[in-house]
């Protein structure tokens, strides 16, 4: 109940934090809007209708109302409404980060795993090596390298991810191979190298001493002590690297030009529609908090030890 | 410990562990640094980009400031080593160039992001209760922000240069440090040190900056060397989306934006080093970062 009520409590907050950015934009909201090439005469017009003249506590309590009945607000350089906006592209990003996500962690979990069984081999130490790269690759870097080579040398996939809505992900699956493969790679070493040392901290444990010497396999140590007692703290960093992920969604979506949130949000900023910018922002950050409450309230579920007040 | 044994090398690990607090920590770093396999590869590897960068230039001169317009994309050839950008620049110098304001800024972003998450920190710790929980609320709150996002839309606001990189990579960076010195302080005001300060009539001032932060200062090291590696990835990653240092300053995330289009075309030398020298220098960082978290682990 306590972390509930914290959750609440920093969407709250963060819900300030946009509303006061976005009324100490360059001019004020209404320049932000209209444009800076507005008569002073339609700036007040528009002040008046859009009642920016009121008390700014009265403007925060209608932007909240606004935002709990599900109103994101309204571009008017898109000429739509950002649900609208959101409603389209959002699908197509949660299934370019499931996807990616999905895989990052089925791989950086076993190769951690594998890693940690045969520590300080030169496969563990090559592991390490690899892993670091990848993670100290740029996210667009690597999307670049893979369209020079498969795209532009080899032509084995499109340069493009799918252009259409979110189920041409599914029967294009060819156009979003890359996309997924930059956005996984590059977040594999996170996964990996917890799983690594967190597995080696088990096998160090004493019931892992009586269970070997109860004569159980290496299968059966791994599979029934080691994975969950290992494996059920990457929840939370899976909540954790929650916003990393969303990030690197932006630049791999722009890389590939897959037209979901990400390039939404790039494509605001260089436009400067900030109402889009601030929908998306809100919406993220609500959705990052969500997830950081679920991994928690997951992670207590499966480890009862933990108890989530 | 023993698992590391063979990459442990010429430093007495008793001489890490005895001797007054600088002479420590001194050889600590040293450890760090030259007597581990990964400390030893992250400094050559640093000092290796560092040296290129900075005194690259006065072996190999090139114009940085004008631009050659009869040798736009020009390959590689005996006298220009990795050939010309799409503007008329020589390529192996403005690698140069561009690193050097890649390592600045990365550099003064982790410094500022380090002294305000240090005291922002140390304060939120020591002091504890209804303030703490405030502090660190803040804290929540700026961490559900993916920054990505947050730099987007800050730069559609703020012109890019160089100060306002340093300041708005900086103050996104900060939560993280903040966060674990905050845990530290924690646990430091209660051991007997400070309040043996307190008694003697210190005040908060003076604890929290003479007593507390000198003794999380290997936290406060090791977290600095990853937001350097960070900030030069963010400031990469911005360049590349157009949010760079201007013309004709430049970095390496600049001319990866600049050259993508030549690159299809062929023009692998716009590709290749710019996002090989990224990868080198925060794997460098990141190894360094390592070595030294490792040895402060295996000092207690």
């Amino acid at each position: 109940m306590r972390r509930l009520a914290l959750a609440v409590l920093v969407a709250f907050l963060v819900t300030l934090a946009t509303f006061v950015l976005f009324h100490n934009l360059p001019g004020g909201p209404a320049v932000a809007i209209a444009g800076h090439h507005t008569s002073q005469a339609q700036i007040q017009a528009f002040i008046h209708e859009n009642g920016l003249d009121k008390p700014l506590l009265t403007q925060y309590g209608d932007y909240l109302s606004h935002l709990l009945h599900g109103n994101l607000g309204y571009s008017f350089k898109r000429n739509q409404t950002v649900n609208a906006i959101l409603a389209e592209d959002l699908p197509k990003s949660i299934v370019l980060v499931g996807a990616s996500t999905f895989i990052a962690l089925f791989i950086g979990v076993s190769t951690g795993l594998f890693q940690a069984l045969r520590r300080n081999s030169i496969t563990d130490h090559l592991l390490t090596g690899t892993s670091f790269v990848f993670y100290a690759m740029p996210d667009f870097w690597l999307g670049l390298i893979l369209i020079d080579w498969f795209a532009i040398r080899l032509h084995v996939f499109p340069t493009e991810a799918p252009q259409g809505s979110w189920t041409e992900a599914f029967t294009q699956p060819s156009g979003m191979i890359m996309p997924v493969a930059t956005l996984s790679l590059t977040s594999i070493a996170v996964f990996s190298r917890y799983m690594r040392s967190s597995a080696l901290d088990v096998f160090g444990q004493d019931y892992i001493r009586v269970v070997r010497s109860k004569g159980a396999s290496t299968r059966r140590i791994v599979w029934s002590h080691t994975l969950r007692n290992a494996g059920i703290p990457i929840i939370t960093l899976l909540g954790l690297s929650l916003p990393d992920l969303l990030s690197g969604a932006i630049i791999t979506e722009e890389v590939f030009n897959y037209p979901g949130i990400g390039l939404e949000t790039f494509n605001a900023a260089v436009n400067r529609d900030y109402a889009l910018e601030i929908g998306i922002t809100v919406i993220i950050a609500v959705a990052v908090i969500v997830g950081n409450l679920i991994s928690d309230l997951a992670y207590s579920y499966l480890d009862p030890r933990v108890r989530v007040t | 410990m023993s698992g590391h044994a063979p990459f442990v090398a010429n430093v007495d690990p008793m001489e890490a562990a005895t001797g007054d607090a600088p002479t420590r920590r001194l050889a600590v770093a040293r450890l760090a640094l030259f007597g581990t396999t990964l400390g030893r590869w992250g400094t050559g590897l640093l000092v290796a980009v560092t040296l290129f960068c900075f005194l690259g230039p006065v072996f190999y001169r090139t114009e940085q400031v004008r631009t050659n317009i009869e040798e736009v994309l020009a390959s590689p050839n005996a006298h220009h080593w990795l050939g010309f950008d799409g503007n008329g620049y020589d390529e192996l110098g403005r690698l140069m160039l561009g690193g050097q304001s890649a390592l600045e800024i990365g550099f003064v972003a982790a410094l500022l992001a380090t002294l305000v998450g240090t005291l922002y920190g140390g304060i939120a710790g020591y002091f504890g209760g209804v303030l703490d929980s405030v502090m660190m609320r803040v804290i929540d709150t700026l961490l559900a922000f993916p920054s990505l996002l947050v730099l987007l839309v800050l730069f559609s606001i703020v012109q890019p240069n160089f100060s306002s990189l340093v300041v708005v990579l900086g103050l996104f960076a900060w939560l993280v440090p903040a966060r674990l010195i905050r845990g530290e302080s924690l646990t430091l005001r209660t051991r007997e040190f400070v309040q043996a300060a307190r008694l003697q009539g210190a005040g908060h001032g003076r604890i929290v900056v003479r007593h507390l932060l000198p003794n999380a200062i290997g936290t406060i090291v090791v977290n600095t060397t990853f937001q350097v590696a960070d900030a030069i990835l963010a400031l990469s990653t911005l360049s590349f989306l157009g949010f760079g240092v201007p013309a004709p300053a430049t970095n390496w995330g600049s001319m990866l934006y600049d050259g993508v289009d030549y690159a299809a075309t062929g023009s692998w030398w716009l590709l290749y080093p710019a996002g090989i020298l990224i990868v080198l220098t925060v794997v460098a960082l990141n190894f360094i970062g390592e070595a030294v978290e490792e040895a402060l682990g295996a000092r207690t």
